[in-house]
């Protein structure tokens, strides 16, 4: 497991730097909007950007990793490698999971940057949280989805997972103040973790019913 | 001596087809040609071996143990090349290395080192680069460097040029000169197998046409040849399998000395691979 | 239906051992004559022993190696070392490997007059197909016996 671990963190390092200028690009050009307005930066959309931002990045890598993996037939030799298919999935998981860790912390790191410091605990907790737990949520949907039906079958789906959650906050933004914040920061976590962990265990269930492609 | 493989009435179906009764055993120390056309189950016996495909019957036995019983434990002893590069094409030679590393608890970092060397493939280039004689390579020498004692190649050379597969074919027998290992080699180009397999396991339409050493099949069998019109008068039940062309018949026979004294004025010429191949997938039975 | 003879590619393959201490081994192998590759093997080695080429006591190499060298089937020289170890050319030590059998002259001269006879068998047999008479095969024999010196 830890080879298929350190094979997708190599990937994203491979690509990273090209979509590490992309998120460098964006943090400036926000910068320097934000700098030529009138209003000072507000810490609030300052982490609404940097968590946008972090969330497409990680998606798209994600996907990335999963894309190689289909295209390159890595998926058939993995089944050759004595991983065996839990281990294979459970790879995929914690890369996720560390992956989530790590945009979080860059996120926080981005945003305290951003804000010169001057950030608020809500709003750090806010970043932390959406960037770390973005991911966890997405993947806990999709990866049961592909490890069903592969990549290529899920395109839908794939949209659908990312467009919801953007639909649902629009839709939800002029009843801001309506919505439990405090309560849903503070259990998120838990449900986020336990969304997961069900996930992956789907995960091995649906996998070990399919076949190779 | 130990057989490595051992496969018992195997069976498996899905749509339009099905795999039955496959049965043969590779003893260790030698190589065994696994042969037959497009679609005559090949690659399915061998996904059935690594369990990518779950067996409807039979049994697979890996180093004595069932297959999926001990399927780790068997994988960290098996190689396996697929006919194409399964890398990403945006790692290098050394990722693989520190990938597989990571893998198998028997990685020898040297010895793969070692074989890119050997193989000269480059360090800075990426895999989407590579040609595919290169590709292949560096899938075999991924495949070698844990130190398996099954090698497992699936149509690996199907797409090399002569000079590489003679290249292959050396590397296979080196590998083999450990009496404990052994290689499972399908491929539909017999010339490679003629020459260095030790066994052959013939598969047609799913089912195992025969499964016996090479040298035995070559140096007895033999093909007849009569005109089509001396058919008609020819005792058939020496043959095997004959074939009625336009002005000329072919007959597999199982010996072709015996064949002789039995047709004093007929040619039998000694038996090719294919032509043995293509009797048994387009001749009559007698 | 393609005919034998338009594949008649003659493959040869020359082989010398170069070990320590082991004298040039040559096994020149043709897949065109139709004769069994483990025969031509066994033949020519065994002609080599007869010839002196290569001396009693002499080590040969595993059949393992040596199908590595000729790049054949390793059942194929296990047979023309079993064929040769019968015929008493060979010796196989336990833990050592294969070796020229010691033999005195004596026995290795038998051998050669075992083999000419065998040789005029199958020449009487092919003549008396051809419907060729006693007294002018014997004219023949003369005839060849003068020729080859």
């Amino acid at each position: 497991m830890k080879g298929l671990l350190f094979k997708d963190f190599l990937l994203i390092r491979r690509q990273g730097k090209t979509l590490l200028y992309l998120l460098v690009f964006y943090v400036i050009f926000f910068f320097v909007l934000a700098r030529s307005s009138d209003k000072p930066a507000d810490s609030g959309t300052v982490a609404g950007v940097v968590s946008t931002i972090a969330v497409i990045l990680e998606y798209v890598l994600i996907l990335n990793t999963l894309a190689y993996d289909e295209n390159s037939k890595w998926n058939r030799y993995a089944l050759s490698l004595p991983v065996g298919r839990n281990g294979i999935v459970g790879a995929k998981y914690l890369f996720v999971l560390l992956f989530s860790a790590a945009m979080g912390a860059l996120s926080l790191l981005a945003e305290a940057v951003l804000l010169r410091g001057r950030m608020t605990g809500t709003d750090a907790a806010a970043v932390l949280g959406v960037s770390c737990l973005s991911p966890l949520v997405l993947c806990a949907v999709l990866l049961p989805v592909v490890y069903r039906f592969g990549l290529q079958k899920t395109r839908f789906v794939l949209a659908a997972v990312f467009l919801i959650p953007w639909l649902l906050s629009s839709a939800l933004k002029n009843h801001a103040a309506a919505v439990p914040w405090e309560m849903i920061l503070r259990f998120s976590p838990l449900a986020a973790a336990l969304l997961f962990a069900g996930s992956y265990f789907l995960s091995c269930r649906l996998y070990a019913g399919r076949e190779a492609e | 001596m130990e057989n490595l493989l051992e496969i018992r009435g195997l069976c498996r179906s899905y749509a339009g087809f099905s795999l039955e009764d496959v049965s043969f055993s590779l003893p260790a120390g030698s190589i065994m040609g696994l042969v037959g056309e497009n679609g005559a189950g090949k690659t399915t016996t061998i996904r059935l071996i690594l369990n990518e495909l779950r067996r409807e019957g039979g049994s697979v036995r890996i180093f004595g143990e069932d297959n999926i019983r001990g399927e780790i434990r068997a994988k960290e002893q098996i190689g396996v090349v697929f006919d194409e590069c399964c890398f990403h094409g945006g790692l290098r030679a050394g990722d693989v290395g520190e990938i597989l590393r990571r893998v198998f608890k028997t990685w020898d970092g040297a010895l793969f080192g070692k074989y890119r060397r050997e193989f000269e493939l480059p360090e800075k280039k990426k895999i989407s680069e590579y040609s595919r004689g290169m590709k292949m390579k560096l899938s075999i020498a991924a495949a070698l460097a844990h130190r398996p004692r099954l090698l497992i190649l699936d149509e690996a050379t199907s797409g090399l040029d002569p000079v590489a597969r003679s290249g292959i074919l050396d590397i296979l027998l080196d590998f083999i000169q450990d009496e404990r290992r052994g290689v499972l080699f399908s491929s539909h180009i017999t010339s490679d197998l003629e020459r260095i397999a030790d066994f052959v396991t013939y598969l047609h339409a799913g089912r195992v046409v025969f499964s016996r050493p090479k040298d035995d099949l070559l140096d007895r069998c033999g093909i007849l040849r009569c005109g089509a019109s001396q058919l008609g008068g020819l005792d058939k039940s020496g043959f095997v399998r004959f074939l009625r062309g336009p002005t000329e018949c072919a007959a597999l026979v199982e010996d072709k000395d015996a064949a002789r004294k039995k047709y004093p004025g007929l040619v039998i010429d000694p038996a090719s691979l294919d032509e043995i191949m293509l009797l048994y997938a387009k001749g009559e039975q007698p | 239906m393609t005919g034998a003879d338009s594949d008649v590619i003659v493959y040869t393959r020359y082989t010398r051992l170069c070990g320590k201490g082991a004298l040039p081994l040559d096994i020149v192998l043709s897949t065109a004559g139709g004769k069994p590759l483990y025969a031509q093997i066994a033949g020519q080695i065994e002609d080599q022993i007869l010839a002196g080429t290569l001396a009693p006591g002499e080590p040969l190499p595993s059949m393992r190696a040596l199908a590595r060298m000729l790049r054949i089937s390793v059942i194929t020289t296990k047979r023309a070392y079993a064929d040769l170890e019968r015929g008493g050319f060979l010796v196989t030590v336990a833990g050592k490997g294969c070796f020229v059998a010691r033999k005195s002259p004596g026995l290795l001269r038998g051998e050669r007059q075992r083999r000419a006879l065998g040789a005029l068998r199958g020449a009487v047999r092919t003549a008396k197909r051809a419907g060729l008479p006693l007294e002018e095969l014997e004219k023949a024999l003369a005839e060849i016996y003068n020729e080859e010196s």
